[in-house]
């Protein structure tokens, strides 16, 4: 629930600023937001499971935004930005799956 | 990572992918969350907004680019077309101030340049001749023809024009272009492009010739191509004599750096 709100405040303060995206970010802004809401469907799990740590969350996010974005601007490089962009955001839906998944066991028993 | 011990690569990607990451670090944990959290929440939010908000402002920013591109090819159309009137009216008044000044050289003299101003576009006509409409085929078409293929193309217009002169047209305008010895029937896209602007279907080829222009053109090759093409391809021609049809002055670029070659020779 904490999560969500944080999420609600973050989405009315952007839709309040609307920020500007510099134009270097484009490739890596949705791999960003992918990354974000893996960690954000992992904090609910672990909210739900009870071993909710700010550390993980923190370090966990932040850790996936640098990797996703460090492959994709090596995949930029390399000529195979988009391909790359595939792979990392493949990797992060089937985590937003699990987590998702192992959500709806807790909370539904089934 | 998941204790699991598979040899398959795919089977560990999809294991560590899905792993736990709170449960693996094995930490306390509670469901307090800290500031830095909060923070790390709010700015997933802002996240959010702005690649949404950037995927919104792509398409509209394009859209209006179109939009103002079209604006101004109109504008530049209506021009060029404000342009060619006052040019043809312009000619119009050249020719009839060289027949004041050619008055006195002789009835010959006049004549020819008159046979000169007529072949070469410069003046508008008005005498009997036929008319041409082709329409680009319609459903029904016949068996295996789709609809671009349907369409009325460069080469069957150049084809329906040869045949005109063939027949003894004197002067032929498409849809109110006149065409000159410069005037080039062309594709742009798929739009017919007669002396660079392009034509709207359906499209009518008026020719001034003898008064059985018409007659002469259903006995000459292209006209039984033309009816071929509607058996093929459901392109629809109609060919109808007439009294009085006016074909106006060309407004294509006439060569202003010729000169005369006296005796054929430089």
């Amino acid at each position: 629930m904490i999560a969500i709100i944080g999420l609600i405040v973050g989405i009315v303060l952007g839709i309040l600023f609307s920020p500007e995206v510099p134009a270097w970010m484009d490739a890596y802004l949705p791999v960003a937001v992918i990354a974000g809401l893996d960690a954000v469907s992992g904090a609910i799990r672990s909210m739900i499971d009870g071993n909710f740590s700010d550390k993980v969350f923190v370090v966990s996010f932040l850790g996936n935004v640098v990797v996703a974005s460090a492959l994709v601007w090596l995949g930029d490089q390399l000529g195979v930005g988009a391909q790359m962009t595939t792979g990392v955001v493949v990797v992060l839906a089937m985590r937003i799956f699990a987590n998702a998944a192992a959500i709806r066991r807790k909370v539904f028993k089934a | 990572m998941t204790s699991k011990n598979t040899d398959n690569l795919l089977d560990r990607l999809i294991a560590d992918a899905q792993a736990d990451d709170y449960a693996l670090a094995g930490r306390p944990g509670g469901r307090h969350v800290g500031v830095l959290g909060w923070v790390v929440f709010v700015v997933i939010g802002v996240l959010l907004v702005a690649a949404f908000l950037q995927r919104q402002d792509v398409q509209p920013a394009a859209a209006q680019r179109r939009a103002e591109l079209t604006q101004r090819i109109e504008a530049s159309s209506a021009r060029v077309a404000q342009a060619q009137t006052t040019a043809a009216q312009l000619r119009g008044s050249v020719s009839q101030l060289q027949q004041l000044a050619t008055r006195g050289l002789g009835d010959d003299f006049a004549e020819q340049v008159q046979a000169v101003e007529a072949a070469s576009g410069f003046v508008g006509l008005v005498g009997p001749g036929a008319v041409v409409t082709l329409r680009d085929g319609a459903q029904p078409l016949p068996k295996g023809v789709t609809e671009d293929e349907a369409r009325v193309l460069d080469i069957d217009m150049q084809m329906v024009v040869n045949g005109l002169w063939q027949a003894g047209a004197s002067a032929i305008a498409i849809n109110g272009i006149r065409l000159t010895s410069v005037t080039a029937i062309r594709t742009a896209g798929e739009a017919i492009v007669v002396d660079f602007r392009p034509l709207v279907p359906p499209y009518t080829i008026d020719a001034i010739g003898p008064e059985d222009l018409a007659a002469e053109f259903e006995r000459t090759p292209a006209s039984e191509e033309l009816a071929q093409l509607g058996i093929d391809y459901g392109i629809q021609s109609k060919v109808s004599q007439a009294n009085e049809i006016t074909v106006p002055a060309s407004t294509a670029n006439l060569p202003t750096r010729a000169e005369v070659v006296k005796g054929g020779q430089r």
